[in-house]
């Protein structure tokens, strides 16, 4: 079940600009762990459970190589822990590569979300709506590559049981300039096609199935007011040469507990969406 | 009143001389299903085309087509695409967009029409058209028969007059070929859409037109109802096209209305005498296999559901088999088991000698410019084989500028310069006319008597009927009925020939319309 998924495509896209906004560019350790289970939680919904386990392994790898590797070429920071080849290695450093290291691994859950749940109809939708032709190349091409494999496969195959035996390279080549060739006469038919149905008319308009409703407002208004609190306060970390942790007024709070709700929106989405439904089907 | 009025109409395309449409008059009325006839390369579709002005081939055109009392050159381009639509052959390439919903729009986009008036069409055309359970899915996971009927939506949805179909049916199997003749008959009766077609396949589409138009040389040979235009081509070539009962009639001594469906035909056949009520079936003597398959058991993945299951036959040297079925059975996961490109997981195949593998789509044999060069490939003595196959005229020429017909021979010949022992085809006559299909046919039986077996996986149940020696029914991964041809159709019932069906009861053992003439003349 995907219910965030259903969103019309502008809330999402603000929502997933907004998110990544901050990820990427606030570098606060604290936006970013919460960032982290964020987005973790969201994918486990959206995704197989198991890939998501092999994932956050991948992603705590790739955070401890971060770490690792910034103190070698960053020798900032004044709380020197020891020396490798009369390099310093620094606290700061190691600090700032782990922080690194969590923004990637962050901005990196992010996008797999955002691909899971912008599916082309909702990127053509963006394009559509300012570019009406750009949209149905887009398109078109989305229906063009799976035939062009297809054919060549099938071609392949046919020289395969030619009954003259090539080598695979030569037989791959001559596959692939006769399935060139066979997209240029299809693609005439295609194009006979376009011109039957008045393409080419002044004033073409764009169709898509998406309404914007005033729940997809309402969802939209609480991202924009979240993003805009979780950006008021004076947050920004400083590293070298020593830290400077933020203050803890009240606003700067408010600002983490903002961005804390922001970035558990889409999981307690879903997790809302399907006690939901389990209630409902519990009383049938 | 008149749709469109043809007037004296010719034309000329620029690499010829010869006129491919030659004075041409008549007048479409509304509501009318107009079925065009005629062999490949009289005109069809060089006139079908002409019908629409965005389609009107490059050459000389003569005379004036008017649509509905305005000339055809006049009409303005939005009014052009919003009342005549076209439909092709080739399903897949007609097909714009990469998802049905999307597909259905595109036409009404072009027009410029609402967001709100595109949403209310595509809904009423997707349940009209049975997308409703595809509405969202892509083009690519649709089968032949839907693409197509998916083409017919969407010029639908732009709510035309008058839909033009230039052999639409004639890459689907005869089920979903049956499917959208019934769909376009709706069309035609619940909208009053007038329905202009030209088809090869008269079986399932001759009896539902108004009217039939013939065409021989760019010229109107007649132009009459069904049951008329059937007498009056009396003793012409095209009449092999017709369906079997109007072959029968115009065949033999009879007397009132012609008649096209089988239930016609066994009316006619019934008051008529018989000089003969049987046909002896021959026995097949050879035994000496050369191809055996034993309980062949396969899927395509582990968890995926058996495709073939203890699925078992033989195939004797110098014989021609054919392999039916629906759609989806299997047939072509056997053929494709033999030809070695998948591997059982149980049971045996025993296959000593050299097979070859023609695929669905003979396009797909060739890689080269000119046809020589082609078969330069597989081997340089091929002057002899190509001159058998009567391509000698075209060594030079680009495959895919061959005929239909000619494609389909010109790959076999391919083929068989490697010099198989056993011809292994897929649907060989697919896509192709009555008169290409006799042709193959016989030039196929040629072969098996030099000694080559064939093994053919089809559709085509009158094909196998008329060629084949011994034909097995696969179903439900395996085969549940083989025999000789000749008792092969007259047992069944509902996979046979429309002249067994016709016959059944009357005459023993005929499965073509050419048995039931022999009984009947003696």
């Amino acid at each position: 079940m995907n219910t965030f998924k259903n969103f019309h495509p502008i809330t999402l896209f603000f929502y997933f600009l907004f998110v990544l906004f901050i990820s990427i560019f606030s570098f606060n350790p604290l936006f970013l762990i919460f960032g982290f289970f964020g987005s973790i939680s969201f994918y486990a919904c959206i995704s197989d459970f198991k890939a998501v386990f092999k994932s956050i392994i991948f992603y705590i790898i790739l955070i401890f190589a971060v770490t690792a590797t910034n103190p070698i070429f960053s020798h900032n920071g004044a709380t020197v822990l020891f020396f490798i080849n009369d390099n310093r290695i620094t606290l700061e450093a190691l600090i700032y590569g782990a922080v690194l290291g969590l923004m990637i691994a962050v901005a990196v859950i992010w996008f797999r979300c955002f691909n899971l749940v912008f599916d082309s109809e909702k990127i053509l939708y963006f394009l559509g709506k300012s570019f009406p032709r750009l949209a149905l190349v887009f398109s078109m091409t989305l229906n063009f590559v799976p035939n062009l494999l297809r054919s060549f496969k099938n071609i392949n195959t046919a020289q395969r049981l030619s009954g003259k035996k090539t080598s695979r390279i030569k037989r791959y080549l001559n596959s692939f300039s006769a399935v060139i060739t066979q997209s240029m006469e299809n693609a005439m038919i295609t194009s006979d096609s376009m011109k039957a149905r008045g393409y080419g008319l002044k004033k073409r308009t764009f169709y898509s199935r998406f309404k914007f409703t005033f729940y997809d407002l309402t969802y939209l208004a609480v991202s924009i007011i979240l993003f805009s609190l979780s950006l008021a306060g004076n947050t920004s970390f400083e590293f070298y040469p020593y830290f400077v942790i933020p203050k803890a007024d009240t606003l700067n709070i408010l600002s983490y507990i903002s961005f804390l709700i922001l970035s558990f929106v889409p999981f307690l989405f879903e997790v809302k969406e399907g006690a939901k439904w389990k209630f409902l089907i519990s009383k049938i | 009143m008149e749709i469109f009025n043809i007037k004296n109409l010719s034309f000329t395309y620029n690499t010829s001389d010869k006129k491919a449409v030659n004075s041409i008059n008549m007048t479409v009325s509304s509501g009318d299903f107009l079925l065009v006839i005629g062999q490949s390369g009289c005109g069809k579709t060089t006139l079908l085309k002409m019908l629409k002005k965005e389609l009107t081939p490059f050459g000389k055109k003569e005379g004036e087509i008017f649509y509905k009392g305005k000339n055809i050159e006049l009409l303005n381009e939005r009014e052009s695409a919003q009342s005549i639509g076209f439909i092709m052959q080739d399903p897949d390439s007609q097909i714009v967009t990469d998802k049905v919903y999307s597909e259905l729009a595109f036409g009404l986009e072009n027009l410029g029409y609402d967001k709100e008036v595109i949403r209310a069409k595509v809904s009423e055309f997707a349940s009209c058209f049975g997308f409703l359970e595809s509405f969202d899915s892509s083009v690519d996971k649709l089968s032949g028969g839907e693409k197509q009927m998916l083409n017919l939506a969407s010029v639908m949805a732009l709510n035309p007059e008058v839909i033009i179909l230039d052999e639409p049916t004639s890459m689907l199997d005869p089920i979903s070929a049956n499917d959208f003749f019934s769909t376009l008959k709706r069309i035609n009766n619940d909208f009053g859409t007038t329905v202009i077609i030209s088809e090869h396949h008269l079986q399932e589409v001759f009896h539902l037109a108004d009217r039939v138009v013939c065409l021989e040389n760019g010229e109107i040979t007649a132009l009459d109802t069904p049951k008329n235009v059937c007498k009056s081509l009396k003793g012409k070539k095209i009449m092999k096209t017709l369906p079997a009962p109007a072959r029968v009639f115009n065949s033999v001594k009879a007397y009132g209305e012609c008649p096209i469906t089988v239930k016609e035909g066994r009316k006619m056949l019934s008051s008529i005498a018989l000089n003969r009520n049987k046909i002896s079936s021959e026995e097949l003597k050879n035994d000496d296999v050369i191809l055996s398959c034993k309980n062949i058991w396969f899927r395509y993945e582990r968890k995926s559901k058996d495709i073939l299951k203890n699925c078992s036959f033989n195939v004797n040297k110098g014989e021609f088999y054919a392999l039916l079925g629906e759609n989806g059975c299997g047939k072509s996961t056997l053929l494709n088991i033999i030809n070695g490109s998948l591997k059982p997981y149980r049971g045996k195949i025993k296959c000593d000698l050299k097979s070859a593998y023609l695929p669905q789509n003979p396009k797909n044999v060739f890689v080269k410019d000119t046809l020589e060069q082609d078969f330069k490939m597989i081997d340089n003595s091929y002057l002899e084989l190509s001159e058998q196959f009567g391509l000698s005229d075209f060594l030079k020429t680009h495959p895919y500028d061959l005929s239909g017909g000619e494609l389909q021979r010109a790959s076999i010949c391919k083929i068989l310069l490697s010099n198989p022992d056993i011809l292994l085809l897929d649907e060989p006559t697919k896509g192709l006319d009555t008169f290409a299909k006799i042709n193959l046919g016989s030039f196929l039986k040629q072969l098996c008597k030099k000694g080559l077996t064939i093994v053919m996986v089809t559709h085509d149940v009158e094909f196998s009927a008329e060629f084949s020696d011994r034909c097995g029914l696969l179903f439900d991964g395996g085969i549940t009925s083989e025999n000789s041809v000749r008792e092969f159709f007259s047992q069944n019932i509902f996979y046979t020939t429309s002249a067994s069906k016709m016959s059944k009861g009357m005459i023993e053992n005929a499965v073509t319309a050419d048995d039931i003439i022999g009984c009947i003349n003696g």
